[in-house]
């Protein structure tokens, strides 16, 4: 089957993954309350039954909840993903600025997480059994066990509370001027304007959250890069090439590490939606205005549209980054088919 | 050789480190900043947008009276020192009042600009309250759901906006003057500098006053609504001003808002009361022009990071919860806000309707039964008072006018008051139903003494632990609680209510009424409570309402439909502000716990090397 029309079949498919998930997330958080209204307008609901009303109707949520589901669905084939009443705007536009947000935290986290876990996975392997492997596992073991919202704190006490070198929270410092939004991602942006005080100053917000990310994750590609590397590291083919008299150092990078690195793709991807999950913990604490920070907010309020829009759009992700991912194994490994 | 010299070493070193005399302490040098930092807790989207100010509680809103400003304002020093409420000249400069208490004519203060340079006058004003109007699907009860005006005459929607439009409010034309200067509407100009608020009903200066320093008595440039797309739909507000705050009369402007993060403020260039002198800020703090160019508050919800910025010199002030107040208490550097006539009232309520808390003798046995004071110990830090409601000490002669007693933990009375319900030692009785937040860490604590405590008279206590917005999803109006009752469950704490407006009538309305909109848990109604409050839109002789007051006061003494535990004296219940006073010397609060504000108002502060107004 052709790259092509294998991406178009697994589009198709993610379609039917969608509505699943719309489907199953919309009946699941309505059927939490029966009026949605009176759980986000509080007291305003009773004081003005006539603003209650007019949410109601707006909403349609005095319709038989198929028909409410339906009007969701023609709404988000629109690109409307409904309007969110604890920002008082359209979901679509809230996730528009805050994805960005949480992607720049995951990237930073993945860039992390890899320097960190190929270099000592590597070296777990070359010194299996040995004093390093065993200093290497203290240090994953320690990050693996602790949740990203303890790594955090730590961090906050370490870097801002005791040595005072990263800022405890926000995006960017109130007295650094914001470059103009273009793409979003503010990093990419101060780049963009040649802003390198924003550059600096954004990099430095984002380093602690990602790292708070990245030493909870890091542990599990070390594992895998290092069982990876010595099961291939007995196969028959680096066998054959150290019979052929290739230097050790090609042995290992030309045959072995890209052979290891394949299930690495694979975890990378499922990382990268682990990152997307663990970054609502981590944006709370740093204050870091994402789409997790917002998820908090809609879940507190019973935010249905704010819910309903962030699982769509975190579930489109995964689609996405498995099928990156599907795609990337051939390209590491050409015997793999699609 | 080598041990002698390194014994050597170490006494030589420790006789020349005893040697240095220790430093002397010096004097704190003058510290004023130039940019003040504030972290709060949550992010203001209610404040920010004026619009939302009809669908929700404004909360916290550190806009009002640094940013927007009143008809008229309350007086702190009175307020806070000696415990009585007195409102002073903002916005209005002078008023007048019917002798039927229906009323009232303010004089505004000529010469006043909003930051963008649009003039302040009367139409402002009217188009704000019609707004309300418009966006209460023109209810009557477009202030605070209370239906004071007759509006039968008014006839205000997209098409008085659209001439409205057309004309401005600067200079309006004909057209637009016949509409606002319109003596059947409720409220009404008289020329530029005059407005009208003619009330259906009678009600006392000390209430409709606290209605105008609420939330919906902060004024904006109504100009700017008309100049950025108008109010929008009852349901569908005009989300513009979420990120475009509209210009206030106020001593700061808003320079930046920066969605979930923080909101900037500098000085207002054009704010009126830039040349007071330091006797009228003395008299009104409130008026303070500022003291600092620019001032940074910062959304942070997590109490950790709040506590490290002001540990580590990022944020001169914080709002500081429980979590972190051993910290604070800890720290010399740090001081916070604490206040003698606390506001905000913690309760049991017990759900009159449903078994066996619909059994009076029940309910008195709970009353006798909970550890006030343990639960102020342990809870609040020691930083409450017992109070007897629903009023709170800070509404002076309105508060407690029969000067009866809180309940006090009396197990052998609560036991004889269950044996006399036929309940001994609590024998046939089912478990009752305690529901309370999942995450209020505070409320669970409270909750399982309040457990303790009844089991200890044989009454079994089940805590129920639900998302805060479905503990809220039953809760609604007096009518609705009882269509809600089984929902609402036997018990529910209040942990911190706090009124919507300035006026000792809320907490009657809201608490034991069954004309209560929003607040009636206990689900409790009496014909002698409902007759005392009656009183607050039957007369403006208050000293008639406190004679009711009295009355009805005994009965609920008697119902017991709530346990009254304390009200608190730290900002936040069981946290509060905290400043580094390094920095910081003081600040004042606005005095509307709820209904405007939780924030310092940071136009008063004053910095460490100040002279104080």
């Amino acid at each position: 089957m052709s790259r092509l029309s294998y991406v178009v079949r697994r589009m198709l498919l993610a379609m039917f993954v969608l509505f699943g998930v719309a489907l199953i997330t919309f009946t699941l958080t309505h059927a939490i309350s029966a009026n949605p209204v009176v759980a986000f307008l509080g007291k305003a609901a009773s004081i003005h039954p006539e603003i209650a009303q007019a949410y109601i109707e707006r909403f349609h949520l005095n319709e038989p909840l198929y028909i409410q589901f339906w009007y969701y669905i023609v709404g988000v084939l629109r690109g409307d993903l409904g309007y969110s009443w604890t920002r008082g705007a359209y979901v679509s536009n809230v996730i528009a600025q805050t994805l960005p947000n949480t992607l720049q935290i995951v990237f930073f986290a993945l860039l992390m997480t890899l320097a960190l876990g190929i270099p000592l996975g590597i070296l777990s392997c070359r010194y299996y059994n040995r004093s390093p492997d065993h200093g290497i596992r203290a240090f994953y073991l320690a990050g693996i066990c602790s949740p990203a919202f303890f790594v955090a704190l730590v961090l906050l006490l370490l870097f801002s509370y005791f040595l005072r070198v990263l800022p405890t929270g926000g995006i960017i410092s109130v007295e650094v001027a914001r470059p103009q939004r273009v793409t979003g991602f503010i990093i990419l942006d101060s780049l963009l304007e040649g802003n390198w005080a924003a550059l600096v100053d954004t990099v430095k917000h984002v380093l602690m959250p990602s790292m708070a990310l990245a030493l909870g994750n890091f542990g599990y590609l070390v594992r895998l890069l290092r069982s990876s590397l010595l099961e291939v590291m007995q196969t028959n083919y680096v066998r054959t090439a150290r019979a052929k008299g290739l230097s050790e150092r090609t042995v290992f990078l030309k045959h072995a590490l890209r052979n290891a690195l394949v299930p690495v793709v694979t975890l990378a991807a499922l990382m990268t939606m682990w990152l997307v999950g663990s970054a609502i913990f981590v944006e709370n604490i740093f204050a870091y205005p994402g789409v997790g920070h917002y998820l908090a907010q809609a879940l507190g309020n019973l935010d249905y549209a704010a819910i309903l829009g962030i699982t769509l759009v975190f579930t489109t992700m995964i689609v996405l980054v498995n099928l990156v991912a599907d795609i990337l194994y051939t390209v590491l490994n050409p015997a793999i088919e699609l | 050789m080598v041990a002698v010299v390194v014994i050597a070493v170490i006494i030589g070193g420790t006789a020349y480190y005893l040697s240095i005399p220790p430093p002397t302490p010096t004097k704190p040098q003058p510290t004023i900043p130039k940019l003040l930092v504030i972290d709060h807790n949550m992010y203001p989207i209610t404040s920010l947008n004026q619009l939302l100010d009809i669908q929700m509680l404004p909360w916290p809103n550190y806009m009002a009276f640094t940013h927007f400003q009143t008809l008229v304002s309350v007086n702190l020093t009175s307020y806070f020192k000696e415990g009585r409420i007195e409102f002073l000249p903002c916005l209005a400069t002078s008023w007048e009042i019917s002798e039927d208490g229906k009323t009232y004519i303010f004089h505004l203060r000529e010469g006043v600009k909003f930051d963008n340079g649009d003039p302040f006058n009367s139409y402002n004003v009217w188009v704000q309250f019609y707004g309300f109007y418009w966006l209460a699907s023109n209810g009557s009860n477009f202030m605070y759901g209370l239906s004071l005006f007759d509006v039968r005459n008014v006839e205000y929607g997209p098409a008085t906006v659209e001439i409205l439009n057309r004309s401005g409010l600067a200079n309006p034309t004909t057209e637009a003057l016949a509409i606002m200067e319109d003596k059947s509407w409720p409220i009404y100009c008289e020329g530029p500098y005059k407005i009208v608020f003619r009330l259906a009903v009678p009600f006392a200066k000390e209430f409709f006053f606290g209605m105008l320093t609420g939330h919906q008595g902060l004024l904006y440039d109504a100009q700017y609504l008309l100049d950025h797309g108008g109010y929008g739909e009852p349901a569908n507000l005009n989300p513009y001003f979420n990120e475009h705050v509209f210009p206030g009369t106020g001593p700061y402007k808003v320079d930046e808002v920066a969605v979930n993060s923080y909101v900037k403020f500098s000085k207002n260039p054009n704010y009126w009361g830039n040349q007071l002198s330091k006797a009228e800020i003395k008299a009104n703090a409130m008026l303070d022009p500022g003291h600092v160019d620019q001032v940074v508050v910062n959304t942070k919800l997590d109490d950790f990071t709040r506590y490290t910025d002001l540990a580590t010199g990022q944020a001169h002030m914080a709002a500081i919860l429980s979590e972190n107040w051993r910290l604070v208490k800890a720290n010399l550097n740090f001081s916070y806000a604490a206040f003698e006539t606390p506001a905000r009232n913690i309760a049991v309520v017990m759900n009159t309707v449903i078994f066996p808390t619909n059994i009076t003798k029940v309910r008195l046995a709970i009353a006798h039964a909970i550890d006030y004071d343990r639960i102020i110990e342990q809870v609040y830090f020691g930083q409450a008072v017992r109070y007897f409601g629903p009023n709170t000490p800070n509404y002076g002669t309105f508060y407690n006018p029969g000067k009866l007693p809180p309940y006090q933990r009396d197990l052998d009375k609560a036991r004889r008051y269950l044996e006399e319900a036929g309940f001994p030692n609590g024998k046939g009785l089912p478990s009752l139903e305690l529901k309370i937040g999942s995450g209020d860490t505070i409320g669970m604590l409270f909750a399982t003494i309040v457990q303790e405590n009844l089991g200890e008279i044989g009454i079994d206590v089940k805590i129920l632990s639900l998302l805060p917005a479905l503990i809220n999803a039953p809760v609604g109006s007096y009518q609705f609680n009882l269509e809600h009752a089984e929902e609402i469950g036997h018990l529910r704490l209040n942990g911190g209510y706090a009124p919507d407006f300035l006026s000792p009538s809320n907490f009657w309305l809201a608490f034991v009424s069954n004309r209560s909109l929003w607040g009636n848990t206990g689900i409790y109604s009496s014909p002698k409570v409902e007759w005392a409050v009656d009183k607050f839109s039957q007369t403006a002789n208050t000293a008639e309402i406190i004679e009711a007051l009295k009355i009805a006061e005994e009965q609920i003494w008697n119902d017991a439909p709530i346990a009254w535990v304390c009200t608190t004296k730290l900002w936040m219940t069981a946290g509060s502000y905290v400043w580094d006073n390094r920095i910081v010397k003081s600040v004042e609060f606005d005095p509307n716990w709820t209904g405007v504000t939780d924030s310092p108002l940071f136009n008063t502060v004053i910095f460490v090397g100040e002279e104080s107004p």
